[in-house]
């Protein structure tokens, strides 16, 4: 167990017999990262935050039922992907205010999101055309897939890792994960004539 | 093996931990057919670039603390447990980039004389302190500051978080019933309150110091801010009576807290005095 983790599970026992403090130094520990995550999902300031705050009172009202079978940042990770999913059926159940292409991949239709509003102009122009093609597929992606692409590509967790995370089994995430990328150069594969190689 | 099984290896394949039957297998097929071979040249280039999305940089945002601690609490005010501020100390979340003034206190405690310290009818005790009734009497214990009040009927005191509104304590009292409730602050920065009572129209802001000095001695702004700035560079508590909605300039050179505020209110329609144990009061003329 690596040192971070253990300093993580004498958090949790601190916090679960109710020193606030140790709660306190536990979501500093974990905010940054968590945003991250959530945003690179998200790719939206505001809902990142909504993401992680939501996550954070998941995490305090399940705290005394957590038993440290797996470590406190990936069962961070499964709350936050969970606060996330569910986020996006909320938004799904809300009328759209625009429909565009949809695009068939062999996970099934998925619907072309609204351009991220977050992302200035410049910080567009910063990026590579590559990056931001990948990024545009991986935003078109079914929220599951996603989480899993950026689980593994991004917060470099391994197999093993998402598999907790998600409570799969091993092979199960190497399988979609497979396909998630298979449905990835399929889009991207509709844009070849703008990607650069 | 076809086109489509062909595709189900080809992560294990780029990995390496493609059994080794099947890795020749695909190998074979990779050689014998011109597109499968380009597609899996395709799937190793999205690959890489996947791998490259991780060198995106991501600012978090200064508000995030905020926004964690701020819906924390909204979840504990929805339960109201009868503990002691579970909602205050969540703001210990909110660090460096805020402002002192727009800190919440964290870990404030308070103890009440007379039983438990939940909401509830406390009858006057014997030994009742001689105070007015429907008036909120501020004192002093060192560093904390001391509410009491005796209803002049029934009455409800509650005890708020200045920046958010939410109640983290409530008494209600019968008529001559009485409260007195030291307000204890464990964080290192000031905390602001709002106390209010039924009976006693103006209410008061209490600012309870940290446990930490704290160094910014100048500044300009709001009484309260004021306030807030003198309670942490001199370890004082201050209660605001009314509402004082001046803006003032402050620099901390007295020696005193009392100087210090006198100096800073110079001029303004306020009056500042400190009695009752330390505590510096400021009352609107």
């Amino acid at each position: 167990m690596s040192e971070r983790n253990l300093e993580d599970n004498v958090l949790i026992t601190r916090a679960q017999e109710g020193d606030r403090s140790a709660f306190n130094t536990l979501i500093r520990k974990h905010e940054a990262r968590a945003y991250q995550y959530a945003y690179r999902l998200t790719r939206n300031q505001e809902e990142s935050s909504d993401v992680v705050a939501e996550a954070f009172v998941r995490v305090h009202n399940a705290l005394p039922n957590f038993k440290g079978q797996s470590a406190f940042s990936t069962w961070l990770y499964r709350i936050l992907t969970n606060c996330y999913l569910d986020i996006r059926k909320k938004e799904k159940a809300r009328p759209a205010t625009s429909l565009e292409a949809v695009l068939h991949t062999s996970e099934g239709d998925v619907e072309r999101q609204i351009e991220d509003p977050s992302r200035t102009p410049q910080e567009e122009a910063e990026r590579t055309e590559r990056e931001s093609r990948v990024e545009d597929a991986v935003a078109l992606l079914p929220d599951y897939q996603r989480a899993m692409i950026v689980m593994y590509h991004v917060e470099m967790l391994s197999y093993e890792e998402i598999a907790a995370a998600l409570d799969l089994p091993i092979g199960t995430v190497k399988s979609r994960l497979n396909r998630a990328r298979l449905s990835l150069r399929e889009l991207l594969a509709r844009d070849e004539e703008l990607f650069q190689i | 093996m076809n086109q489509d099984k062909a595709r189900e290896f080809f992560s294990a394949y780029h990995e390496g931990t493609l059994e080794s039957g099947l890795r020749q297998q695909l190998e074979a097929r990779l050689r014998a057919d011109a597109q499968l071979n380009a597609d899996y040249a395709a799937f190793v280039e999205t690959i890489e670039a996947l791998d490259g999305l991780r060198f995106e940089e991501i600012e978090i945002p200064l508000s995030l603390n905020d926004r964690i601690a701020t819906r924390l609490e909204q979840e504990e005010a929805k339960r109201r447990q009868p503990v002691l501020a579970w909602t205050n100390w969540f703001r210990g979340l909110a660090f460096s980039g805020l402002a002192a003034a727009a800190l919440v206190a964290a870990f404030v405690a308070i103890k009440s004389e007379g039983g438990p310290a939940t909401a509830g009818l406390i009858p006057a005790p014997s030994a009742a302190p001689a105070i007015p009734a429907d008036r909120l009497v501020f004192s002093a214990e060192g560093r904390s500051p001391v509410v009491a009040f005796r209803a002049g009927g029934v009455r409800t005191v509650s005890i708020t978080v200045a920046s958010s509104g939410v109640e983290f304590k409530q008494f209600a009292l019968v008529e001559n019933g009485s409260m007195r409730t030291p307000l204890n602050n464990s964080h290192p920065t000031p905390a602001i309150l709002r106390v209010t009572a039924t009976g006693d129209a103006a209410g008061a802001t209490v600012i309870v110091p940290g446990t930490a000095k704290q160094s910014a001695k100048a500044g300009s702004g709001s009484v309260q801010e004021m306030a807030t700035a003198l309670s942490g560079f001199y370890g004082v508590p201050v209660v605001i009576r009314g509402n004082a909605i001046q803006d003032v300039v402050w620099n901390f050179e007295a020696s005193t807290a009392l100087a210090a505020a006198e100096e800073a209110l110079g001029g303004t329609r306020t009056s500042v005095d400190q009695r009752d144990g330390g505590l510096i009061t400021i009352l609107p003329n």
